[in-house]
């Protein structure tokens, strides 16, 4: 028979009326011959009265939205699942990933070797590139007993630090903080910023400072570093770490300078 | 739901995932870099031994009194951080010592050179508090009140913010 939708030619019997092209359902007599049959079969002289039949039209697109919106769901169910494989997997993975590498950092800065390096004042030495020279050190300030400002049991030193690099940033001529052992124990630099800011010692005792990056862009630097020093202690030990790696993460040697200070009246 | 909408919802889905997936990425391949910026002090506290020191002692000029049935120990430890990073941790907390029961430590002293002074001048703050660099190692020392008869101690602290806390048996020694 032929389809009554899309025109094609098909086995009735074989496909029970659907049409293998467009899948719609196809009855055998079309409305005007089913009528035609009852009237042969039931007609028997009655009167009766003629009724239009008209079939409900034929929506192609129906039968598309059931197959189409199958897909549609599918689509969606697969992007959510993909939506949360990434988010909670991924999530998790970069987490534990990101731990690791903590780690891992961790376990090779522990077990690196370093070494250390005894200078004299006066002795210079190379430190990432850069030549150094402690020239001297001196107690600038005596503390309370002079100073109101200075901490309770503090002296105030500087170090006098002569430095020549090749000037260049890129090579990273960068000293990082220093710091001293006084008495056992160990105290960072008086940062440059609290210097200048403060007022109290750098410039009230005509004193420069040594930059971290002095060395950065000048071939040629010459400077202080300032500590608080134990009121009792006559001697400290100035410690300076060499970095070389990319992260600065890797210690790779402390170099270090007894210092016997002078007393200046 | 329509199928527009599933397909936009699939859609943005997906990409909302591609861009995840690059920032993933982007966190893998600088993960060496972001560790060494969270790179963290990370302290080994050694027990070296203690010493009686019976039921007075002196500490920064003060002498201090043992309460009935106490006596005071001397505990030392070796610090060492093995990180390149600086320890800022306060020495005096870094350590807690406690017993069996709340009783058997009656107080722990701690040297004042050990703690950050009562009044930091303006522009002092940093450079007045002891500190432990990285690779270094130190003493420390502390003072405890220990009911008579306990012959052992239990210290606890964590080596850095992100590493389990580390738990030592002290014994005593009279």
């Amino acid at each position: 028979m032929k389809c009554l939708n899309c025109g094609k030619n098909f086995d009735y019997e074989k496909y029970y009326g659907i049409c293998p092209k467009c899948g719609s359902f196809n009855k055998e007599e079309t409305p005007q011959e089913q009528h035609q049959r009852y009237h042969k079969e039931y007609d028997n002289g009655y009167q009766h009265t003629e009724q239009t039949y008209t079939a409900p039209p034929f929506v192609r697109g129906n039968m598309k939205k059931g197959k189409g919106g199958h897909g549609s769901t599918v689509f969606l169910l697969i992007s959510v699942a993909i939506f949360m494989i990434v988010t909670c997997g991924f999530t998790a993975f970069g987490f534990l990933y990101s731990r690791g590498q903590e780690r891992k950092l961790l376990q090779d800065v522990a077990e690196s070797r370093m070494e250390q390096e005894d200078h004299a004042v006066g002795e210079a030495f190379t430190l990432q590139g850069m030549t150094l020279t402690v020239e001297e050190a001196w107690i600038v300030d005596e503390g309370q007993g002079t100073n109101p400002n200075a901490p309770e049991g503090k002296r105030l030193a500087a170090v006098k630090l002569r430095g020549e690099s090749d000037g260049e940033w890129a090579d990273k001529n960068r000293l990082s903080t220093a710091y001293i052992n006084c008495g056992g124990l160990y105290y960072e630099q008086i940062p440059s910023y609290e210097i200048e800011e403060n007022r109290k010692y750098g410039e009230a005792y005509d004193v420069p400072t040594f930059e971290s990056v002095s060395l950065c862009m000048d071939k040629e630097a010459e400077g202080c570093l300032m500590f608080w020093v134990d009121a009792d202690a006559s001697d400290f030990t100035l410690c300076l770490e060499e970095r070389a790696d990319q992260e600065s993460v890797f210690i790779q040697a402390i170099h270090t300078i007894d210092i016997h200070p002078e007393i200046i009246d | 739901m329509g199928k527009v909408i599933k397909i936009a919802v699939g859609v943005i889905l997906l990409g909302i995932s591609a861009f995840y997936l690059l920032g993933v990425y982007l966190m893998i391949t600088d993960a060496r870099e972001d560790a060494a910026y969270k790179l963290s002090s990370s302290v080994r506290a050694e027990y070296l031994g203690s010493e009686y020191l019976g039921g007075r002692m002196e500490l920064d000029g003060n002498e201090e009194q043992a309460e009935e049935g106490y006596g005071f120990y001397k505990l030392k430890f070796q610090l060492e951080n093995v990180s390149s990073k600086v320890c800022f941790s306060g020495f005096d907390y870094l350590i807690s010592i406690e017993g069996e029961s709340y009783e058997e430590v009656k107080r722990k002293l701690v040297p004042s050179k050990y703690c950050p002074p009562d009044i930091i001048p303006a522009g002092a703050y940093g450079a007045t508090i002891p500190i432990l660099p990285g690779k270094s190692q130190m003493e420390l020392v502390y003072y405890v009140e220990v009911q008579e008869g306990v012959d052992q101690l239990t210290a606890r602290y964590y080596p850095s913010w992100n590493e389990d806390e580390v738990i030592m048996e002290l014994l005593l020694k009279e």
